[in-house]
């Protein structure tokens, strides 16, 4: 495989948790009109749709602390899947919430977008 | 056990044989005032000839007789009268049309060969030692090695045009075989085959075997003794890779055939997955529960779902949970898991990122059996699970996530901690000191978060990817108890601000209490009208789904079984097209539940609606 699906997943996890993180405005460079994301009980389609969701959130302040990551090429086409689990640090919450994201990433050129995001909250304290 | 192959030890069924290979083939015309089997009674009485195996084929009645000498007899009863009628005989040679002579009478041969090894009763071809076929030999075929590899590619050609024979068994014992290279064609003629034996053959590779893989999709039995490759210890495991519905290897129980008939139950109709909601909800639960059942009572029975792409790679999440999370597990070890973790957060070493991935059945079965043997609660324990799943359309599959916990029940076959095992790199080095120590490998509960990738493959699934993440136990947030809330609340619950802080959209009114909810169907018109409904135990409390005032009635009964996307798509309908309840609901259902598929089927036949369907 001529991308190392391992350095990609790596390196899109960090640029994703790092913008979330920072401006949560500009991630819809990440998605395209077919990209889903499913973010507990709610699904969302299209660039638009997901970022006004992700910006509507009800938090200022917002930290990913990754746990684990995983991936896998998910087919010969070249799209890889990441799994990811880790902490939601929230405004001046001292615990954290426990999270799950699986993101399915298509190449698209040179680069890649987010084909499908799931979010799921794993447990809070 | 129904092995298909019992009769080879029997000798009266090889008598039996001897007497099918000399039998030939006639035909009988004038009967049609009788049934056939009062014209068998008949010649049989008159002539003193037994006509078996007959049936009838156009005008005629076709069966055989037990040699030349009968069916040279039997032609001298031409005109014999039989209810009403003259009767006439003849012999059958199925000759193929056209041709040269010699090519004309191999076939000829050929096929009258293959009805004399030919057993309709047991619907078994007998082709075990044709090198020593007095026929074959005579007129030279398959006897030499460029003969034969001619002979029974032709042989296989000429079967597969004879629907006659209805062919469940093969026997290709005592042939000398080295590989299948020969015999491969049987997967092209006989792809429904159950039972196939390939005793007594020189078949020394795994490799040579390769080209049956995913072709014999029905085959339960197969026989390979005396064969040098059943002495390998891969033996089994790639038997049972390369054959996914194998059940008995050499007269020897190797999958659980109920087990196996749940797995490959999956509905899969591809092209309704993006139309029919209820196909991938359901076959997704059905998937899982399948999948865990066997993961905790016998994995090795799941590498039919693996191929020799599949990836499987656990990684392990050992933080702590806060002390303030309730029901969780604060002293947690995970000294099984962690020489096998592909975190790569924590792996940094390209060859350990790479060891630990494993890929095709052989690396993941390892990878399986080095786990510790659990127990998942999904059926008791319903509310404990979450499952996503969506569609992948690129593939024409579809992807599982699972979330839940599972108890471990025993240590695993093999330990990742022992062994030769030096592979072990990487930063994780340091979290084994002390692995020899009982107190940390103690059996515990878990939590996991597991995804699947699954793929159509030639009518079956194959899961392309598998990936686990092991967490210390902890309760998950989708089994917080919850107010009965409504459907309208619920979406300005999860869109709104600051109402719910700090817990986001944790709170899932009007979708607990069950646990397995279908989440995250991806494409639009794929919202699940529920996998609960696939489990008494997961219904809706009804107050949860009380429409809040103004909204679409529908009658409690109806109401109970509905999720809240179903909810809302009827309101949505409800309120576009004016159509009352009833209508409202039957335009939702057969549309699968698709808004889009439901508006445009409305417009289409808006015209065709009787007047009393609108409000």
């Amino acid at each position: 495989m001529s991308v190392d699906f391992n350095t990609l997943a790596q390196q899109f996890t960090e640029f994703y948790y790092n913008q979330f993180d920072t401006d949560r405005t500009q991630l819809g460079n990440l998605y395209r009109e077919q990209s889903m994301l499913t973010f507990e009980t709610t699904q969302l389609q299209g660039a638009k749709d997901i970022v006004e969701k992700l910006v509507s959130l009800p938090f200022q302040k917002v930290g990913h602390r990754i746990s684990t990551l995983d991936a896998q090429p998910a087919s010969p086409n070249g799209d890889v899947l990441v799994m990811i689990t880790g902490d939601l640090l929230i405004d001046d919450e001292q615990n954290p919430q426990r999270f799950s994201q699986v993101f399915h990433l298509m190449p698209e050129g040179s680069s890649y977008y987010v084909f499908n995001d799931i979010f799921r909250l794993n447990y809070s304290a | 056990m129904n092995s298909g192959f019992q009769h080879t030890q029997n000798l009266g069924f090889i008598a039996q044989q001897a007497a099918i290979q000399s039998r030939v083939k006639v035909g009988v015309r004038g009967w049609q005032n009788a049934t056939r089997q009062d014209l068998v009674n008949f010649v049989s009485r008159k002539t003193r000839i037994a006509i078996t195996d007959s049936q009838v084929q156009g005008d005629m009645v076709v069966g055989f007789v037990n040699n030349q000498q009968d069916a040279d007899s039997l032609i001298n009863w031409n005109g014999v009268r039989f209810a009403g009628n003259a009767l006439k005989f003849e012999i059958i040679n199925d000759n193929g049309a056209g041709g040269n002579t010699g090519t004309s009478n191999t076939i000829t041969l050929l096929k009258s060969f293959l009805f004399k090894r030919y057993n309709a009763q047991t619907k078994m071809m007998d082709l075990g030692n044709l090198r020593n076929d007095p026929d074959l030999v005579t007129n030279g075929l398959f006897s030499s090695t460029s003969t034969q590899s001619k002979m029974f590619p032709a042989m296989m050609k000429l079967a597969s045009k004879e629907p006659q024979l209805i062919v469940e068994s093969i026997n290709l014992s005592n042939n000398n075989l080295r590989d299948v290279n020969m015999i491969s064609s049987i997967a092209q003629t006989f792809p429904n085959l159950k039972n196939l034996c390939l005793a007594n053959n020189q078949i020394s590779k795994f490799r040579s075997l390769e080209v049956w893989k995913g072709k014999f999709k029905h085959l339960r039995e197969l026989l390979m003794m005396n064969n040098p490759v059943t002495t390998d210890p891969l033996y089994r495991t790639e038997m049972l890779r390369l054959f996914p519905k194998l059940v008995i290897l050499d007269n020897v129980l190797i999958r659980d055939e109920n087990k196996l008939q749940q797995l490959y139950s999956i509905p899969m109709k591809i092209q309704q997955f993006f139309f029919e909601s209820n196909e991938l909800g359901q076959s997704s639960t059905d998937f899982v529960t399948n999948f865990l059942n066997l993961w905790d009572t016998n994995r090795v029975q799941l590498m039919g779902l693996y191929s020799p792409q599949s990836q499987f790679s656990i990684s392990v999440d050992s933080s702590v949970p806060s002390s303030s999370v309730s029901n969780s597990d604060q002293n947690p070890t995970f000294s099984f898991y962690l020489p096998l973790s592909r975190n790569l957060t924590k792996v940094s070493s390209e060859k350990t990122k790479q060891q630990r991935l494993a890929m095709g059945q052989e690396a993941i079965d390892k990878l399986f059996s080095s786990l510790p043997k659990s127990k998942h609660y999904l059926q008791e324990q319903p509310s404990n699970y979450s499952l996503e799943a969506w569609s992948y359309p690129q593939v024409q599959g579809f992807i599982i996530t699972l979330h839940g916990f599972f108890e471990e029940v025993d240590k695993p076959e093999i330990d990742a901690n022992k062994g030769t095992s030096s592979t072990s790199g990487g930063r994780h080095r340091r979290f084994n000191h002390g692995h020899n120590n009982n107190s940390l490998n103690k059996l515990s509960r878990r939590s996991f978060d597991r995804t699947w990738i699954i793929v159509p493959n030639q009518g079956n699934v194959i899961i392309a990817s598998d990936l686990f993440t092991i967490r210390p136990y902890a309760d998950g947030s989708w089994i917080e108890p919850q107010q009965p809330t409504s459907i309208q609340q619920t979406a300005t619950a999860l869109t709104g601000v600051g109402n719910i802080p700090p817990s986001m959209g944790v709170q899932q009114p009007g979708v607990s209490p069950q646990g397995l909810v279908q989440q995250g169907l991806s494409q639009p018109g794929l919202q699940q009208p529920g996998i609960q409904q696939s489990n008494g135990q997961m219904n809706l409390q009804p107050g949860n789904l009380a429409p809040p005032a103004g909204q679409l009635q529908l009658p409690p009964e109806v109401q109970a079984k509905l999720n809240p996307h179903q909810q809302e798509l009827l309101n949505k309908l409800h309120i576009e097209t004016k159509l009352n309840a009833e209508y409202t609901y039957m335009l939702a259902e057969q549309s699968g539940w698709n808004y889009e598929i439901a508006i445009k089927g409305f417009q289409e036949s808006m015209n065709n609606i009787p007047r009393q369907a609108f409000i």
